[in-house]
C-alpha cells in the first residue's frame, strides 16, 4: 500500500480516539474503589460559607436557600451568603425574608451594578467572607441547585486528608417533568460526571470541580489569589487546574448528589454549551505549559489526562479528518476504504456498548429514566451505519445487505453515493446538528427539534458545539457571559 | 459522624465495589457478541 494510504488510514482510524477514550475513562471508573479512601479520624466540619451568585433568580432562590438551611450539618457551621448581582425581579425581597426567617446563617448581599458575569458576583461574594474572617471552607453553587440532606457532610469528609484542597459533588438533572432534551443531558451527566469523574480521582487529576458545587477549603482559595479567575468563560476549570498547579488535590465525591435545572431546548443548550465549550478552548491556551509536562505539573501533566482533555477538546477535527480520509481512500481504492470504514465502526461499535453500558451502571437510576437516550446518544443514523458496517454477512442472513435490501445495488451511482454518504456522516452530523439547532429556534419548526434530536444524535450535536466554539474564538466573538434562564423545574428530589 | 451518614458511607462503599463486577460482566457479554458475530459469519 502506498505511503499515503497507510497515512490516510492512520487518519480514518484516529477517528475512533474520542470513543476509546471513553472506554478507558469508564474502564478506570470501574476501579475507582481501588483509590484513595477517606482516612479514619475525627469528624471534620468546616464552618463553611456557601456563595450563591443571584441575578434574577425569584423563581429559584427561595426554596435554595430553604433546602441549606435543612442540610443535615451543624447549623452553626454553615453561614449561606446570596450576592444579587443587582437582580430586577423579586430575589432581594426574597433573600430579605430568607435573612428573617434564618437570622445569623442566611445573608443578603447586593451589588448595585451587575451584569459582568457570575465570577465577578462570585468575587463580591468572596471579598464579603474574606473581610468576615469566619470561613474554614467555602461552597460556590448556583443558584437552582438542590443539595441532599448529607451531600455537603459527605464531601467535608474528604478534607480528613490535609492535601484535599477541593471537592465536588455529583450533579444530576432534576427537571420535573423531565423532556426529552433533560433526558438525554441526565444521561450525558451520568457519563461525563458519574464515569470521567471517577476516573479522574483515580488518574489523580481533575478538569472541571462542578460549577454548582465546588467546596474549597480556605488554603486552597488563597493560594490561587483568594478570588475567581474573570477573564475566561470557564472560570471553574481554571480554579481547579489552579488549585492542583498549587500541589492540593481535588476530588469527586461521586455520592454527594446535588439536583439541578438544565435547559429544556436545543437553542438554550446550544447557548450554555457554547459558553463551556469556549471556554475549554481559551483554557487549553493558557494552560499550555501543563500539556504532557509530566510530573513537573504533577498529574496535570499525564498522557492520561492529555488524552481525556484533548479526545473531546479536538474531537471535531477528528470526526472531520476521519471523514476526508475515507473519502480520498475512496478515490484512491474503494476496497481498501470500504476495510476501514468496516473496522472504524466495528470498533466503535464495541467501544460504544461498553461506554453506553458502564454509563448505565455508574448511575442505574438515570439509567431507568434515560436508557432510551443513552442508546439513541450517537443517533439513529450512526446507529444504522455501525450496524452495517458492523455486520454485513448478518445483514445478508436477515434480509440482505442494507443496501441491497432497499433495492439499490451497491456498485450502482445510488449505491455508491449511499456508501460515500456513510462516510461523510462522521463530519456531516456536526452540519446536520448545527441544521437541527437553527430549525428549533424557529417558529415554525421547532417542532422538528426532537425527532431530529434522536436521528442526528446528542452527540453530534456537542461535537458541533465544540467546532462553533473553535470558530467563535478564532473569529474573537465578543466574550459575553449569558445566563442560562432557570424556571425552577427541579422536581422534589431532595 | 451520624447514622445516617454512617449508612450513606457504607452505601456508597458496597455501590463502588459492585462497579467491577458490573464492568466484568458488560465486558463478557460484549466479548459473547462478537464471539458470536465471529462464528456466525
Amino acid at each position: 500500500m502506498p505511503a499515503v494510504q497507510w497515512i490516510l488510514s492512520v487518519f480514518v482510524l484516529a477517528g475512533a480516539i474520542p470513543l476509546l477514550t471513553g472506554c478507558y475513562q469508564s474502564a478506570v471508573a470501574a476501579l475507582h474503589r481501588f483509590g484513595r479512601s477517606v482516612p479514619a479520624g475525627p469528624v471534620v466540619e468546616p464552618r463553611v460559607a456557601v456563595v450563591v451568585p443571584a441575578w434574577n433568580e425569584a423563581a429559584v432562590i427561595g426554596r435554595t436557600i430553604d433546602t441549606l438551611a435543612g442540610l443535615e450539618y451543624p447549623p452553626d457551621r454553615l453561614r449561606v451568603y446570596v450576592v444579587d448581582d443587582a437582580s430586577t425581579d423579586e430575589t432581594p425581597e426574597i433573600v430579605v425574608a430568607k435573612a428573617r426567617e434564618y437570622p445569623g446563617r442566611v445573608f443578603h448581599l447586593r451589588r448595585e451594578r451587575g451584569g459582568e458575569g457570575k465570577a465577578h458576583t462570585l468575587n463580591h461574594g468572596l471579598r464579603c467572607i474574606h473581610a468576615e474572617g469566619w470561613f474554614e471552607a467555602v461552597l460556590i453553587i448556583d443558584a437552582d441547585v438542590i443539595f441532599t440532606a448529607r451531600s455537603l457532610s459527605m464531601m467535608v469528609r474528604h478534607f480528613r486528608e490535609p492535601r484535599v484542597g477541593a471537592v465536588t459533588a455529583y450533579i444530576k438533572e432534576g427537571s420535573r417533568p423531565a423532556n426529552y432534551l433533560n433526558r438525554f443531558i441526565a444521561y450525558e451527566y451520568a457519563n461525563a460526571q458519574a464515569g470521567a469523574r471517577r476516573a479522574q480521582n483515580l488518574l489523580g487529576a481533575h478538569a472541571c470541580l462542578a460549577g454548582g458545587a465546588q467546596l474549597i477549603r480556605r488554603a486552597s482559595l488563597e493560594a490561587i489569589g483568594g478570588v475567581i479567575d474573570t477573564s475566561s468563560l470557564a472560570e471553574d476549570t481554571v480554579t481547579t487546574l489552579n488549585i492542583q498547579l498549587h500541589g492540593a488535590r481535588v476530588v469527586f465525591e461521586p455520592h454527594a448528589i446535588v439536583w439541578a435545572e438544565e435547559p429544556r431546548g436545543i437553542p438554550a443548550l446550544w447557548k450554555q454549551r457554547l459558553r463551556w465549550a469556549r471556554g475549554n478552548v481559551q483554557v487549553t491556551r493558557r494552560f499550555h505549559k501543563i500539556w504532557l509536562r509530566g510530573r513537573r505539573v504533577g498529574r496535570l501533566g499525564s498522557v492520561s489526562f492529555a488524552l481525556i482533555w484533548f479526545s473531546t477538546l479536538l474531537m471535531p477535527l477528528f470526526m472531520v479528518t476521519a471523514s476526508a480520509s475515507l473519502v480520498a481512500l475512496f478515490l484512491m481504492d474503494r476496497g481498501v476504504s470500504l476495510e476501514l470504514f468496516r473496522t472504524l465502526w466495528a470498533v466503535n461499535l464495541a467501544a460504544y456498548l461498553f461506554v453506553t453500558l458502564s454509563t448505565f451502571s455508574f448511575d442505574p437510576q438515570a439509567a431507568r429514566t434515560s436508557w432510551v437516550q443513552g442508546f439513541a446518544f450517537p443517533g439513529l443514523i450512526s446507529l444504522t451505519i455501525i450496524l452495517y458496517a458492523f455486520d454485513p454477512p448478518f445483514a445478508d442472513a436477515h434480509g440482505g445487505d442494507l443496501i441491497r435490501h432497499l433495492g439499490v445495488d451497491p456498485s450502482s451511482g445510488l449505491g455508491t453515493a449511499l456508501l460515500l454518504f456513510a462516510y461523510v456522516w462522521l463530519a456531516a452530523s456536526m452540519l446536520a446538528a448545527y441544521a437541527m439547532k437553527l430549525l428549533a429556534g424557529l417558529r415554525w419548526t421547532a417542532w422538528m427539534a426532537r425527532p431530529l434530536l434522536y436521528v442526528v444524535g446528542f452527540g453530534p450535536l456537542l461535537c458541533s458545539i465544540a467546532a462553533a466554539a473553535f470558530v467563535e474564538e478564532a473569529r474573537g466573538t465578543a466574550l459575553v457571559w449569558e445566563k442560562t434562564e432557570k424556571l425552577g423545574a427541579v422536581g422534589d428530589l431532595a | 459522624m451520624s447514622e445516617n451518614l454512617e449508612r450513606d458511607v457504607a452505601a456508597g462503599e458496597r455501590f463502588e465495589r459492585a462497579l467491577l463486577w458490573r464492568a466484568l460482566v458488560i465486558v463478557l457479554v460484549i466479548a459473547a457478541v462478537v464471539a458470536t458475530r465471529a462464528l456466525w459469519g
